[in-house]
């Protein structure tokens, strides 16, 4: 008789019933309850649950009937296979875990690290549509350099616009600089550089009485420097009262110079500032240069550069980096399932 | 047969003594199984092995059992032997090698059938469905549960008493057939 082949409808298929009832009785037999007595409690199965029951106590025999091998002889194998495991489970934890489950994960992560590490190394550049994450503050360098106040007796700008500047304001490409004085308090010179443009040197003196400030701007164009010097009375502008006055130089990209002076009387001035005021005037204090790094607290908040509309070279540099990315992550899953 | 979850928890953190004590209790009956449906010892004993290997994998991946250890590691069993006919593209002629069959313990002379019996007996398995042969041996030689040998099969548990209660039938009818020819 061959059972092999399709299910085999057998002769007297009994109703499901008869499949529990054949179930209960196991489960008497399996508590221990002798054939006897578990035949006994089903009298009006027993002509067909009898021969069920003797082959189900026989096949519970059968166990003894088939030889095993000693379990002590795999067991040496199995113990050096579960080390060898283990130990690769140790060192290669997150790579089974992330590269050989899920390779799908691992090559998104390889793709946004890719990303992330290059918006952390461009510098304000928009990278679809995020803005670097160190943005170009515009001002890179700035000096502050403070001029001993002048006596209040003898006010005169001159002496405070001959300070000539720090030669760090000797900053290429482009500088902007701008010293202000005060007859009674000291007087600030500062230089901004910002990236690209002219270089602006700004002087601007406030005097209290009619004087003839000495001020002007000069400039090396060979070496893009911008310097401040005293200069001759005949190129300053006088100017007859209390007032302002403010001598600009101007390098261009190109190299040119222009160079202006400008009046204001004491009306317009822009009034002097509360340290400008305060009592360090009597006490004349040796200049003092205090270069300032972005990033600092007194900085500016940094601005990006304008929004781009469309993708620039920068991000198809990402987005082929992210696609390499993706591909490492690729080899990384095959060389974690090669090592399975 | 019965595993202590915690047992294979602590295997599953590839302690020495927890997977030894696994492969003791499971070993023989694993190798039962495999033997029982492909009816080669050399083979049996690889396809054992691979059993193992499987469940030391799977341990590693944090993977394990759903309901029972029992039931889990059979249905590894199950699936190595069905990678192993998957291999040979072929179904596999079952023949127990009776050779290799043990003497009669003259204590299963007191037992429900004789010695001889149980020898025809495990013959006529051979003549057994698939399923029908896995429900036997889950069943009765092992002793699983319904539930259990439902999870192993992937079948329900009305599936699996309708099965059971085929096989007792089946085997009833071959040994009376091979009772009549005798």
């Amino acid at each position: 008789m061959d059972i092999n082949g399709p299910q085999p409808r057998l002769e007297n298929q009994p109703p499901a019933s008869e499949e529990d009832t054949l179930a209960a009785a196991i489960e008497r037999l399996e508590a221990g309850a002798p054939l006897a007595e578990v035949l006994a409690a089903y009298p009006a199965d027993e002509a067909w649950l009898a021969p069920l029951l003797s082959m189900v106590a026989g096949t519970k025999q059968l166990q003894q009937m088939i030889p095993a091998p000693d379990p002590a002889m795999h067991l040496n194998t199995f113990l050096g296979q579960a080390q060898q495991l283990g130990a690769g489970a140790s060192g290669s934890f997150w790579l089974r875990r992330f590269g050989r489950e899920n390779p799908i994960f691992l090559a998104i992560a390889a793709f946004a690290l890719v990303i992330v590490l290059l918006l952390l190394c461009t510098t304000g550049q928009q990278i679809f549509g995020l803005p670097g994450f160190i943005a170009l503050p515009p001002a890179v360098v700035t000096i502050t350099e403070t001029s001993p106040a002048t006596s209040p007796a003898t006010p005169t700008a001159t002496d405070t616009l001959t300070n000539t500047p720090p030669a760090t304001e000797t900053a290429t490409p482009a500088s902007t600089a701008t010293q202000s004085g005060q007859s009674t308090a000291p007087l600030t010179s500062t230089l901004t550089i910002t990236p690209g443009g002219a270089s602006t040197l700004v002087l601007t003196a406030t005097v209290a009485a009619a004087q003839t400030p000495s001020l002007t701007s000069t400039q090396a164009a060979e070496s893009g420097e911008l310097a401040t010097t005293p200069t001759s009375a005949a190129d300053a502008s006088p100017i007859g009262a209390a007032g302002q006055v403010t001598a600009t130089a101007q390098i261009t990209a190109t190299g040119s110079v222009q160079t202006e002076t400008q009046t204001t009387p004491a009306s317009e001035a822009i009034p002097p500032t509360d340290d400008a005021a305060g009592g360090q005037a009597a006490t004349p204090t040796p200049p003092a240069s205090t270069p300032t790094q972005p990033g600092d607290p007194s900085d500016p908040p940094p601005e990006f550069l304008p929004v781009s509309g469309d993708i620039g070279s920068d991000s198809w540099l990402v987005l082929g980096l992210g696609l390499i990315g993706l591909v490492v992550g690729l080899i990384l899953h095959s060389v974690a399932n090669r090592r399975e | 047969m019965s595993l202590d979850e915690d047992l294979l928890t602590r295997a599953q953190q590839f302690e020495p003594e927890a997977l030894q004590t696994l492969h003791r209790q499971l070993y023989q009956p694993v190798y039962r199984y495999i033997y029982l449906k492909i009816g080669d010892a050399n083979a049996s004993q690889d396809l054992t092995s691979d059993v193992f290997l499987r469940m030391l994998e799977a341990l590693k991946g944090g993977r394990g059992w759903q309901t029972t250890p029992n039931a889990w590691i059979f249905g590894i069993a199950r699936n190595v032997v069905a990678d192993h006919y998957r291999r040979r593209e072929r179904r596999p002629e079952v023949e127990l090698d009776e050779n290799a069959l043990p003497a009669a313990d003259p204590g299963l002379a007191q037992t429900v059938i004789a010695a001889e019996e149980q020898t025809a007996l495990l013959a006529a398995m051979e003549e057994l469905t698939d399923e029908q042969r896995d429900v036997v041996f889950l069943r009765f030689m092992e002793g699983l549960s319904i539930k259990d040998v439902a999870e192993v099969m992937g079948k329900t548990e009305g599936a699996i008493k309708a099965l059971q209660f085929r096989s007792m039938q089946a085997l009833s009818k071959i040994m009376q057939q091979k009772g009549g020819d005798a």
